[in-house]
């Protein structure tokens, strides 16, 4: 006799396996603190080089600007305002992404934990059947 | 507007069945206008603009993920560029590629507006997308807009000044470099139309959150005059050119358009709302509550064969397991009316 309880169990089981599993399973094999730190250091390495593109472009397409009445004083100005400019963008990306990949683990931890009781559920459907 | 209700019943009735036939073919629909338009506007490399090679390459991202298009169009566009000027090529794939960095590795599911938003313009209908993501989405959907309104002032510009780009020396790729990115993002009309989308964006995401009654339609219809409005101060403040015809034309297919989506995202009935107002130990409530409006379409009637059925069950891999079954069983029903939840 078909249980239709458990055949719709396992249909969202499914679903939720080919959407958001495979990732999720992912995601909560990793400590949080680890995954955080992990992730925020890509973010700042990438950051960075995106950093590095659009200064090397602004100073591309400034460069007769920057060029005309050198001094050293002006260079040191420039490099201050690029590195005070690279200092705030990592602190930006560094809190932007230590929160952002925060709700991520958990919520991967959520879903996969609502998983994980349904498979227990599942298990006992079973069990019960075999009885 | 119950025929409409109806319909659109119907309409989820027949996605819910044929889902799988009909992503593919909406995926194809929008990869082949994405295609079709960037090599329409910008097929400086004769081979890649040819129509065949875009419907082959719609053929194929059918049947992929979204980003696959995304990242599709987004190399047809730096084949076409680089045909016209390395430097130009050079200037826009890193424009990609920081817009990658800092937003798109975060959110890659969002990249799709960036293909969007470059259609709504080439279809006269800029506003669309702020309206459309004001009344689904939240304001960090914003962004990707803007992405995808710079990207289409991007092949504008090329298109518009490409006799003018082409240089082959190293001053003349150079300076070509130079002037690209000086006329991007200091173009008048680009700032222009970006701060009227965010404006209209923040208007329609404010006002639909409300609770006031018929809150989704003043959203959409304040929305678009917003974006008239700031259009016709750009226009006369920073003497950018605004086809005001067209202008007027593309709101009211908006508003249309924006109505739909609100048929389609939240009907509900005001005539019957409730308005409840009850404690617990911390706060008062008070509570307002809006009926969701539905129309019973005449269901498929399933016949059944046989009443007692045998099923086999075997366990595989993964943690569902797959059900066998002999003889004819209520199973599609089943597994149907789950998907349709979903």
């Amino acid at each position: 006799m078909l249980n239709e309880k458990r055949v719709k169990l396992m249909t969202q089981m499914a679903m939720y396996e080919a959407r958001d599993g495979e990732r999720d399973f992912k995601i909560s094999g990793y400590y949080q603190k680890d995954y955080i730190s992990l992730y925020t250091w890509i973010t700042v390495i990438w950051t960075t080089i995106g950093y590095a593109m659009i200064t090397g472009a602004l100073l591309l397409v400034f460069l007769d600007e920057i060029f005309t009445n050198p001094s050293l004083f002006r260079f040191l100005i420039l490099g201050g305002v690029v590195l005070a400019g690279y200092i705030a963008i990592v602190v930006i990306s560094i809190i932007v992404a230590r929160n952002f990949y925060r709700k991520k683990h958990v919520d991967a931890r959520k879903r996969v934990k609502k998983f994980n009781r349904e498979l227990l559920q599942l298990s006992k459907m079973y069990e019960k059947e075999i009885r | 507007m119950s025929r409409l209700l109806e319909w659109k019943e119907k309409l989820q009735l027949l996605y819910a069945e044929y889902s799988t036939y009909i992503d593919k073919v909406i995926r194809f629909v929008l990869a082949l206008i994405c295609f079709l338009s960037i090599s329409g506007n910008i097929g400086f490399m004769e081979k890649l603009a040819k129509p065949i090679v875009s419907i082959v390459m719609a053929v194929a991202c059918a049947f992929l993920p979204m980003i696959v298009t995304v990242i599709a169009a987004a190399g047809l566009m730096l084949a076409h560029m680089f045909a016209l000027s390395e430097g130009i090529a050079m200037i826009v794939a890193g424009i990609i590629i920081l817009m990658f960095i800092f937003y798109f590795r975060f959110t890659p599911k969002k990249a799709i507006i960036l293909l969007l938003t470059p259609i709504a313009f080439a279809f006269k209908v800029p506003m669309l997308i702020p309206i459309a993501y004001g009344l689904a989405g939240t304001p960090i959907y914003i962004v990707p807009v803007i992405c995808g309104t710079i990207v289409y002032f991007m092949i504008k510009f090329a298109k518009t000044f490409s006799t003018t780009i082409t240089g082959t020396n190293e001053g003349g790729m150079m300076s070509a470099i130079g002037t690209f990115a000086k006329q991007i993002f200091q173009n008048k009309e680009l700032w222009s139309v970006i701060i009227a989308i965010v404006i209209c964006f923040l208007i329609v995401y404010a006002i639909r959150r409300k609770s006031i009654n018929r809150a989704w339609e003043i959203a959409i219809i304040s929305g678009t005059v917003a974006y008239i409005i700031t259009m016709v101060i750009a226009g006369v403040t920073v003497d950018t050119d605004v086809q005001y015809g067209t202008l007027i034309v593309g709101s009211v297919v908006s508003v249309v358009i924006g109505f739909i989506l609100e048929l389609m995202l939240f009907s509900v009935d005001y005539a019957r709302t409730e308005y409840l107002q009850f404690e617990d130990d911390e706060y008062y409530y008070y509570v307002k509550a809006l009926p969701k409006v539905s129309v019973s379409v005449p269901e498929k009637q399933v016949k059944r064969i046989n009443r007692r059925q045998e099923t086999d069950m075997t366990e595989n891999k993964g943690a569902t397991g797959r059900l066998q079954l002999t003889g004819e069983a209520d199973i599609d029903k089943i597994i149907e009316q789950e998907l349709m939840k979903k």
